[in-house]
């Protein structure tokens, strides 16, 4: 008893002075870290401080203008996102990682059934059986907490806090190891917020995710996150564990965000 | 057990430094602990004495990587193993508190929708234990803590103080650990509960945990202490 184990193990992204900008300061830059196996990070920081830009650039979907942003995939190979051809990085983020938006709208198609929704997602990392796809269909969305008779009921009708259940299901039906989430639960009612946050939180220790989360929630970070990086205009200004941030936050910027929060 | 282990200290504190700048607040600046050390044995409790706003529960915070301080080192040695909090990344730290470090803060924090039992539940789950295995862990410590059964399935957010603070109890002893930091847990405690906390500690003392303590009784203090700072 009482050994410490602590297996040394490889980063699953390693990002390298990564720099996207629109204007100055507008954008993210200097942006140095690393994310493990199963860890939660939040990016946390005003609006129009860069936190969409820099989630965007880390999950392939927004070419920086310089840096790496290095993958460390199932296989043990090292991908550099963006030095990788398209092909190879549309593969990996249809198989290895996973983006939610802050509008379900974005991540979703409204207009097919919720089971299509899922289903799609599997067809493209090449599920044929129609029955395998229809049962993970209707597992997924009792895990996200929706009655599974609704499976061909179009998103359309259903509501926000259901939407956003829907498009989580949509999202990890494939597996993947390595999520983003932008915003999870913006545009939400309180009530419903707090639901989603507690499947957000179980699913994650369930599935071991490791998770990049953008909020502007000091709350929503305290509940889900390991560890923080708090960004003004652009840049990093602390990052360190969660509570160590919250409770004992050092830049001035940080105690600005942490002493206008209501307890 | 061999000799060896015996001579090392569990615990190892030198020379903390923890200055508070407040920045909001014209920058002013106050410094809590000075060259702050101490070195514990396996199966010892440090007690952490001193009037309300010394820096009791800092000192306590800073074990924990809660509070950062300015400058020293706080070394965790193991069978074979020794550690620094301060030159490990956030990821080592976190594997430290889940595997080998209870905490009991001063007050609960109530995770929304999350019952009693699976607060307490909890650190053993997220080791990756069985959760129905984990569950009977929790009930049979809220059992001993004098929980009756009917509120373990509620959210301990309308529950009373005392109730709280013996869910955050539960929750820290939970698992067995090398390392106990405990932040005054009898405080709001009647006595028969006093004395269930007070045995709890005792049992952990024996199998080897270095616990360090902020109590606010003379009586768990003269207990439970093998040294005692004041600050
Ligand atoms: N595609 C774009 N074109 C031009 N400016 C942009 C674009 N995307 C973001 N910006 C600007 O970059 C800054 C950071 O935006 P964003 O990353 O969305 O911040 P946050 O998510 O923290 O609110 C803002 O000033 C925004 O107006
Ligand atoms: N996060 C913090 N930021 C600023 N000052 C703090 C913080 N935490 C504690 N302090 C200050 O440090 C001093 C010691 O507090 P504390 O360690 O809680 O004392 P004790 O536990 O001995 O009562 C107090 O003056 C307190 O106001
Ligand atoms: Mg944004
Ligand atoms: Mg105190």
């Amino acid at each position: 008893m009482f050994d410490f184990n602590f297996q040394e193990i490889q980063p699953i992204l390693k990002v390298e002075n990564l720099n996207k900008l629109f204007g100055f300061n507008k954008g993210c830059q200097n942006i140095n870290f690393e994310l493990f196996p199963g860890e939660v990070l939040a990016i946390v920081g005003e609006s129009g401080s860069g936190k969409s830009t820099l989630l965007n650039s880390l999950s392939g979907h927004e070419q920086p203008d310089s840096g790496d942003v290095i993958y460390h995939a199932k296989n043990e190979q090292d991908y550099s996102l963006y030095k990788i051809n398209e092909s190879e990085r549309r593969l990996l983020m249809r198989t290895e990682l996973g983006f939610v938006h802050q509008n379900p709208r974005d991540g979703l198609r409204l207009r097919i059934s919720a089971g299509g929704n899922i289903g799609e997602r599997l067809m493209a990392v090449g599920e044929r059986h129609y029955g395998d796809i229809r049962s993970k269909g209707e597992n997924w969305l009792e895990q996200v907490e929706i009655n599974s008779d609704r499976i061909d009921e179009q998103p359309r009708f259903f509501s926000g806090g259901m939407q956003q259940r829907l498009q989580i299901a949509r999202t990890l039906v494939t597996h993947p190891r390595l999520v983003f989430m932008d915003e999870p639960t913006g545009g939400l009612d309180v009530s419903v917020q707090a639901r989603l946050l507690d499947l957000i939180r179980q699913l994650v220790q369930k599935h071991q995710l490791a998770v990049v989360l953008v909020t502007h929630d000091l709350s929503v970070a305290r509940l889900l996150a390991h560890r923080i990086i708090v960004m003004k205009q652009s840049e990093i200004v602390e990052t360190g564990l969660t509570d160590q941030v919250l409770d004992d936050p050092q830049h001035p910027y940080s105690q600005l965000l942490v002493s206008s929060i209501l307890n | 057990m061999n000799n060896a282990t015996q001579l090392t200290p569990a615990l190892e504190v030198k020379n903390i430094t923890k200055t508070f700048t407040l920045h909001q607040q014209q920058g002013v600046a106050y410094t809590v602990l000075d060259d702050f050390s101490f070195s514990l044995n396996r199966g010892e409790c440090l007690v952490l004495n001193g009037p309300s706003g010394q820096g009791k529960s800092t000192a306590l915070k800073i074990l924990y990587a809660n509070y950062l301080p300015d400058s020293g080192e706080v070394w965790f040695h193991f069978n074979n193993h020794s550690v620094e909090l301060y030159s490990s990344n956030t990821h080592q730290v976190v594997y430290l508190r889940e595997n080998h470090i209870g905490y009991v803060s001063q007050f609960l924090r109530v995770i929304p929708r999350v019952s009693a039992l699976d607060i307490v539940a909890e650190p053993l789950i997220s080791q990756g234990f069985d959760e129905s295995a984990s569950r009977d862990n929790a009930a049979e410590l809220l059992t001993r803590l004098n929980i009756p059964e009917k509120l373990w399935s509620l959210s301990p957010y309308t529950f009373s103080g005392g109730e709280q603070q013996r869910i955050n109890i539960a929750r820290g002893f939970i698992k067995p650990v090398p390392f106990l930091f405990l932040d005054e847990p009898t405080a709001s405690l009647d006595e028969k509960n006093k004395q269930v906390v007070l045995e709890l500690i005792n049992e952990f003392k024996q199998n080897g945990t270095a616990v360090v303590g902020i109590f606010h009784d003379a009586d768990i203090r003269q207990d439970l202490a093998d040294k005692i700072i004041d600050l």
